[in-house]
């Protein structure tokens, strides 16, 4: 088979870039090849169970059970890939292998970095700290404002367009979203400290993009909603769905169930096509394309490269240095509470997800420490009305078990830095998907738990002002791998990183990567948005290369 | 195309998704009950096709609702016949009994995957609103994670909002 361009993966990076290419050069032939097989959405069947239930389509348990990874092996239960180094980054949930990649359940949460994370490096060595793996980006944010710009109307953010925590050149697509009585209470704390702490409304994508060419509705509603079944939240998949069905990319073409295996080269620099496992018959097929776009995400993006053309390179495409796989970041998510002894106005969230953020510590003064945002989080509630409905408690039996007391929480993410030795390899064995596992060595730095100290009791004080009680942690900290990055980070030199700054593989003429796999630093703030932005950019890039 | 390429709906014989209407107005009279009982609300009608749709997508997704259903008859006719209509219901819906695991009686079948799964539809199409005291929430509704809480215009936001 022959295609002009061949993409490893469906997810939003994938999604973004073919809609900026397609969109201009209709008659572009484009193969994408995905692990996963396809989910059904917009469904309002699914949405009910859902709704009933709570489990999600592609939930454990269900008939859709085809898309995580299982948890490592324990004891009792099989599992899958392996952890080393002194702190575990799950993966089970972290990530979904099906036909539009991991915006099928993701959160929506939607921010710019700020001007000073493309500067890290810089910044640490400004305050007399050693910088050690940690590498400025090479370009800065002015480069990227216009892509943000542009991403945040392909994802359909709504947020706040007089919002000056970071600068922009044009309005959000939507409103954002009001805040909610709940919030005021953060805020009202927020207000007392002596340098009050800024708070915004935080951007979601959630509203239908209405005036592209697409069939999402607008949102309708405000519920809990990992899945929407009026399409109307982003999910790569139905943006997929409506470039597949239209009637002008004829050469479009998706594959499911189609494993890369290897990126083949006829040289050191020039790549040819790749060799994948067709799941649906068995057979190792291959694909021979002009451009090679490695969107498989930032776990198996890496992977994959490690894994192809051994004969010309010794360890894998691009990793002559051995950077290939590490720098590995993810967000450590952390989780305090307090109680409120007494709740009145029967306080609880009242939304699926949130709407108050706090970039306060998520700034230049924090960032030789690592940067934070804090969150009220889209929680569950403390009395869940169904279950207390179905428990068989009575109307007044509820309201009163409201009213005594409520609890507040305050998450957050925080930014941790580079590490050579943080990074993941492939290992031999195959789980069930018929994809390598995954080996992760993960250590968090020495200063990590004190750093943790500091933000704990920045939250002490904010639930003091609100007169919360009894303090404390709600979970230990996740290091789940949802935001997993940088491990094939963007440099100018190949020493430093493995892609240049148009996001091609150094030593190659046409291997790009695109997926939160080039963030050069991640930041204290959910990827995706810039991870949009920088494939929307390379988009810009393959188009004046095809031109030429 | 032919038709055996197309996306497969759920695979249930047409004869099979129609309930009886007697059937259907026992569970429709349950919905009303679940409304009074916690004071959902006081317009039960608005929501019954809503109602109708649910129940002919859980039969759709999985045929073995039909049985549940017609268990669900059992159980409340049974139960009526022996406690008169009120106790029926109040039994059905406060007896511990009813709640246990695995659910092997009829009886519990009936409370968890009827009564249960109606009173989550009734608080997912507005049951809400009305839950808690409308003085203290000056009116407002309050919305509630999960469930669908009517359309965010910006003449309507569906969750107390912080005064400006
Ligand atoms: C629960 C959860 C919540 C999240 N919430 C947020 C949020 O609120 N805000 C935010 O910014 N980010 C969030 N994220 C992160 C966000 O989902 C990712 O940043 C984003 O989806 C990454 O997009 P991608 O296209 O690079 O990768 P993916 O969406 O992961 O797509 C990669 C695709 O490649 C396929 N693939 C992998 N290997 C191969 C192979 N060898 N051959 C063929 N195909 C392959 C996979 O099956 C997958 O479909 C969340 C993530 C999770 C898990
Ligand atoms: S709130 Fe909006 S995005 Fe969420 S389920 Fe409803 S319509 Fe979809």
């Amino acid at each position: 088979m022959q295609t002009e361009i061949v993409v490893i993966g469906s997810g939003v990076a994938a999604t973004a870039l073919i809609t900026k290419i397609l969109a201009e050069r209709p008659n572009t032939s484009i193969t994408v090849l995905e692990a996963g097989g396809k989910i059904k959405l917009r469904d309002w069947a699914l949405f009910q169970n859902y709704l009933i239930t709570n489990k999600l389509p592609f939930d454990n348990q269900n008939i859709y059970d085809s898309c995580h990874d299982l948890s490592y092996p324990d004891r009792d239960k099989p599992g899958e890939n392996k952890f080393e180094g002194d702190t575990e980054i799950p993966m089970v949930g972290a990530r979904a292998f099906l036909y539009g990649g991991s915006t099928v359940h993701w959160g929506g949460w939607s921010f710019r970095l700020k001007p000073e994370d493309f500067q890290l490096r810089t910044s640490l060595k400004n305050k007399g700290i050693a910088p050690g793996d940690v590498i400025d980006w090479p370009f800065g944010y002015e480069e990227m404002e216009p892509y943000y710009h542009e991403a945040e109307h392909f994802i359909g953010v709504s947020g706040d367009s007089e919002d000056t925590t970071t600068p922009r050149s044009g309005k959000y697509p939507f409103p954002a979203f009001p805040f909610t009585l709940e919030d005021g209470l953060f805020i009202d704390a927020f207000k007392k400290f002596t340098e009050p702490v800024s708070y915004s409304h935080l951007p979601i994508a959630r509203y239908g993009d209405t005036h592209a060419n697409n069939s999402h509705g607008p949102c309708h509603t405000t519920g809990l909603c990992k899945y929407c079944p009026f399409g109307a939240r982003f999910a790569a998949a139905n943006n997929l769905d409506d470039l597949v069905q239209s009637a002008r990319y004829p050469h479009l073409q998706i594959l499911t169930n189609a494993i890369a295996d290897e990126i083949l080269m006829d040289s050191k620099t020039h790549a040819t096509g790749v060799k994948y496992l067709n799941q649906k018959n068995g057979a190792w097929e291959t694909i021979h394309a002009n451009i090679i776009i490695n969107a498989a995400g930032a776990i198996e993006g890496a992977k994959l490269l490690q894994r192809s053309a051994l004969d010309r390179w010794k360890n894998g495409i691009g990793n002559d240095y051995d950077l290939v796989g590490r720098f590995l970041i993810t967000h450590p998510y952390f989780f305090y509470k307090a109680v409120l002894p007494a709740n009145p106005q029967m306080l609880q969230p009242e939304m699926g997800f949130p709407t108050l953020v706090s970039r306060y510590y998520d700034s230049p003064a924090e960032q030789h420490k690592g940067k934070f945002i804090l969150v009220n989080p889209p929680s569950s509630p403390k009395v869940n009305l169904a279950r207390s409905m179905s428990n068989g408690k009575t109307r007044d039996e509820i309201i009163k078990s409201i009213q005594t007391n409520t609890t507040v929480q305050l998450q957050g993410l925080i930014e941790v830095f580079s590490d050579r030795r943080n990074r993941v390899v492939n290992s031999e064995k195959k789980n069930r998907f018929g994809m390598r596992e995954t080996k992760i060595d993960f250590y968090k730095s020495g200063d990590f738990d004190n750093r943790m100290k500091e933000v704990e009791a920045i939250t002490k004080t904010i639930f003091g002002h609100m007169n919360a009680v009894d303090p404390g942690i709600e979970n230990a900290i996740s290091w789940r791998a949802d935001h997993a990055a940088c491990t094939t980070r963007m440099s100018n030199s190949p020493e430093e990183g493995v892609v240049n700054p148009d996001l091609k593989v150094h030593g190659t003429s046409n291997i790009y990567m695109c997926s939160n796999a080039v963030f050069s630093s991640l930041g204290a703030v959910n990827p995706t948005l810039t991870l949009t932005a920088l494939s929307l950019r390379l988009g810009s890039h393959l188009l004046n290369q095809l031109k030429a | 195309m032919s038709k055996y390429n197309l996306e497969a709906r759920y695979f249930v014989l047409e004869n099979l998704r129609k309930l009886d209407d007697t059937l259907l107005d026992t569970l429709w009279q349950l919905f009303v009950r679940i409304c009074k009982f916690w004071q959902t609300t006081e317009t039960p009608e608005a929501m019954k096709s809503d109602f109708l749709i649910f129940i002919s997508n859980r039969i759709e997704m999985d045929i073995r609702y039909l049985a549940e259903y017609v268990n669900y008859g059992d159980v409340i006719q049974e139960l009526t016949d022996e406690l008169g209509e009120e106790a029926a219901f109040q039994k059905l819906f406060t007896d511990a009994a009813a709640n246990i695991t695995p659910a092997f009686t009829n009886l519990a079948r009936a409370k968890q995957l009827v009564v249960n799964e109606l009173i989550a539809l009734n608080l997912s199409l507005g049951g809400f609103k009305t839950f808690g005291n409308p003085a203290i929430a000056q009116g407002v509704p309050i919305n509630y994670p999960g469930y669908i809480g009517g359309m965010n215009r910006r003449d309507h936001t569906p969750y107390r909002k912080k005064a400006d």
